[in-house]
C-alpha cells in the first residue's frame, strides 16, 4: 500500500438522490450550488460573487420559512448551509454546518447524505483518512448508495488504499445499468475531474471511463 | 377481396386441422366466440387477481435484462392490459379462441405471462429506443447544473459488492489500528505516549515511528491536537456501534493505567457548535457570515493542512 498522490481540484457535485421530493427552492438552491461550484472551479469570480448572493439571499427565505415545510428543518437548514458553503470555496466552515445537521439527522438518508458530504469535504480539506472514516459510517447507514460507495473510492485512493478503491470501480462497471445518462454513477463520471486524474493508477476506473465515453459518442 | 378471405380461410382450416385434438400446446387457432357480459366482467376480476401480478413481474423482468430497465415496465403492463382486452373483444387466440371459462382465461394469462411480456417489449421497442435517443440528445445540449439537477438514485446490487464489502471491512480494522496509534502518539502527556501505545496495542516499528515524529516536533502541535481530538471523537464513535467491546475494553484499560476517565475523552467533541442556537445566529449575507462564526469559535479552522 502506497500513499495515492494526486492533486485535488476544486470539482464537487450536488445530486438528489429523488430531485421530485425537493422543494421548488431546494432545488433552486442546489442549481445555485452546482454553478457556484463551477464558477469558482473556473474562476469565475463575477458569476460567483453573483451566486453567492442569491444563495444568500435564499438561505434567508429557506430558513424563514422553515425550511420550506421539511419534516426536519432543524437538519434541513444547517444541511442547506453546509451545501453553500462548501460551493463557495469555504471548506471547513461547510464540515462545521454539515456536523450540525448530522447531529440532528432525523433518518437513514438525512444521515447518509450528511456522512457522505463530510467524506466528500474531507477529501477536499486533505484529510483522506477523516473523509474514510466518514465514508465507513455511511456506508453502514446506507450501503447501496452508489454516490457514497464513489465518494468512498476516491477517500479510499487518496488514503492510500489503491486496489480497493480499484475494486470499488470494478464492481461499478459489472452493474451495466448504471451505465446510462441521468444515474449517479454517470453524472459522477462526466463531472467528478478528480476521477480522471485517479483513472491512470486505477485500471477499473480507466475502464469504467472507457466505456461510458464509447456509449456517450454512440450516442450522439 | 374475394381471394384474400379464401385464403385466410384456408390458413385457418390448415392451422386448425394441424392442431393436436388434445394437449395444450395446440398451434394459433382461429378466433372463438366473443365472452358474454357477464362472464367478461368476471374474467376482468380474476385477471386483476391471478394474472396481473404474474405480468407485472414479466415486465418487470423483461424490463431489467432486456433494456437495463430504460423501458418503463408501467408502461409494458399498461401495453399487455390493452392487449388482453382486444383479444378479448375479439375471442382472438392464443386466449380466448376457445370459449374459456373467466378462470380458465385469467389462469392462461398468468401463465402465458413472459410470452406477454415479450410482446409488450417488441410493442414499445421502437418507441422507447426513440426516446432514449432524443433524451440522449436533450441531455447532451444541457448545462452541466441542469444535467445535475435530472440525476436521480440507482441502488447498486448488493450481491455485486461482496469482494468489496471483505476489503472494506480489513481497511475499517486497518484504520481502527491507525486511530488507536493517532491516539497513542497525539496523548497530551508526552511520558505517557508509549504506555498508552502498549496499552492500545500499537507497538510495531510504524507505531514507533509516528510516537517518535510527535516526540521530536515533526508533527506539529496543533496538527497533534486536531489528531487527539479526531482520534477520541472516533473512538467515542465506534464505542457508539456494535462492534465496541474491544474499545471498552481499550477504555477501560486506559482508565486503569492513567486514571483517565473515558468520560473526559467522549466529551472532547472537537468543540465543534452543536446547538441550533449558533445556526440560528447566522443571518443575512449568510455564506460568509457563518463562517466569520465559526472562525470566531476558533477550533476548526485554525492550522489545518
Amino acid at each position: 500500500m502506497s500513499p495515492a498522490t494526486t492533486t485535488t481540484t476544486h470539482t464537487t457535485l450536488i445530486t438528489a438522490p429523488n430531485p421530485t421530493n425537493m422543494s421548488a427552492l431546494e432545488a433552486a438552491m442546489m442549481d445555485a450550488c452546482n454553478q457556484l461550484h463551477e464558477a469558482v472551479g473556473q474562476g469565475d469570480d463575477d458569476a460567483a460573487l453573483r451566486l453567492r448572493s442569491d444563495l444568500a439571499e435564499m438561505l434567508d427565505r429557506y430558513e424563514h420559512s422553515n425550511a420550506d415545510d421539511h419534516p426536519n428543518a432543524d437538519w434541513a437548514v444547517p444541511h442547506q448551509r453546509a451545501l453553500a458553503l462548501s460551493a463557495a470555496g469555504e471548506v471547513e466552515g461547510a464540515i462545521v454546518y454539515e456536523e450540525i445537521a448530522l447531529e440532528h439527522a432525523g433518518t437513514d438518508r438525512q444521515r447518509e447524505i450528511s456522512l457522505g458530504n463530510l467524506a466528500d469535504r474531507s477529501i477536499r480539506a486533505g484529510r483522506a483518512e477523516q473523509a474514510v472514516e466518514y465514508f465507513f459510517r455511511a456506508r453502514d447507514v446506507s450501503p447501496r448508495s452508489v454516490p457514497i460507495m464513489l465518494t468512498g473510492a476516491q477517500a479510499l485512493y487518496l488514503a492510500g488504499y489503491v486496489s480497493e478503491s480499484n475494486r470499488i470501480f470494478q464492481a461499478l462497471g459489472a452493474m451495466p445499468r448504471l451505465l446510462r445518462e441521468g444515474t449517479e454513477l454517470t453524472a459522477y463520471l462526466d463531472f467528478e475531474t478528480r476521477l480522471q486524474e485517479m483513472r491512470l493508477d486505477l485500471p477499473a476506473l480507466d475502464e469504467l471511463l472507457g466505456r461510458w465515453e464509447s456509449i456517450r459518442a454512440e450516442g450522439v | 377481396m374475394g381471394n384474400t378471405t379464401n385464403r385466410l380461410d384456408g390458413l385457418k382450416s390448415k392451422l386448425t386441422s394441424a392442431a393436436p385434438e388434445t394437449g395444450a400446446k395446440a398451434a394459433r387457432s382461429p378466433d372463438g366466440p366473443v365472452m358474454a357480459a357477464a362472464e367478461q366482467e368476471e374474467f376482468w376480476r380474476l385477471y386483476a387477481k391471478v394474472a396481473m401480478p404474474a405480468i407485472e413481474r414479466s415486465c418487470r423482468g423483461f424490463s431489467r435484462a432486456l433494456t437495463d430497465n430504460a423501458m418503463s415496465a408501467e408502461d409494458m403492463t399498461a401495453w399487455v392490459d390493452e392487449r388482453v382486452w382486444k383479444m378479448l373483444r375479439k375471442g382472438a387466440w392464443p386466449v380466448f379462441h376457445d370459449s374459456p371459462s373467466p378462470q380458465e382465461a385469467a389462469e392462461r394469462l398468468a401463465q402465458k405471462s413472459k410470452l406477454l411480456a415479450r410482446w409488450a417489449y417488441m410493442g414499445l421497442s421502437r418507441s422507447t429506443w426513440r426516446r432514449k435517443a432524443r433524451e440522449a440528445k436533450y441531455l447532451s445540449g444541457m448545462s452541466r447544473s441542469e444535467r445535475l439537477a435530472a440525476v436521480s438514485s440507482t441502488p447498486a446490487d448488493l450481491e455485486r459488492m461482496d469482494e468489496v464489502h471483505e476489503d472494506l471491512e480489513r481497511i475499517r480494522k486497518a484504520v481502527s489500528a491507525k486511530t488507536r496509534t493517532q491516539a497513542a502518539a497525539s496523548w497530551h502527556e508526552p511520558e505517557d505516549r508509549r504506555r498508552i501505545a502498549m496499552v492500545l496495542g500499537v507497538t510495531g516499528p510504524g507505531e514507533e515511528a509516528v510516537i517518535a515524529r510527535a516526540e521530536t516536533g515533526e508533527i506539529k502541535a496543533n496538527t497533534l491536537d486536531q489528531m487527539r481530538s479526531r482520534t477520541r471523537k472516533e473512538i467515542r464513535s465506534i464505542l457508539k456501534g456494535p462492534g465496541a467491546t474491544v474499545l471498552v475494553l481499550i477504555v477501560s484499560m486506559l482508565a486503569l493505567v492513567l486514571g483517565a476517565a473515558p468520560a473526559q475523552a467522549g466529551e472532547q467533541t472537537g468543540g465543534r457548535p452543536g446547538g441550533r442556537a449558533e445556526v440560528g445566529a447566522v443571518k443575512s449575507g449568510a455564506i460568509m457570515s457563518g463562517h466569520a462564526l465559526l472562525a470566531r469559535e476558533g477550533e476548526q479552522t485554525g492550522g489545518r493542512p
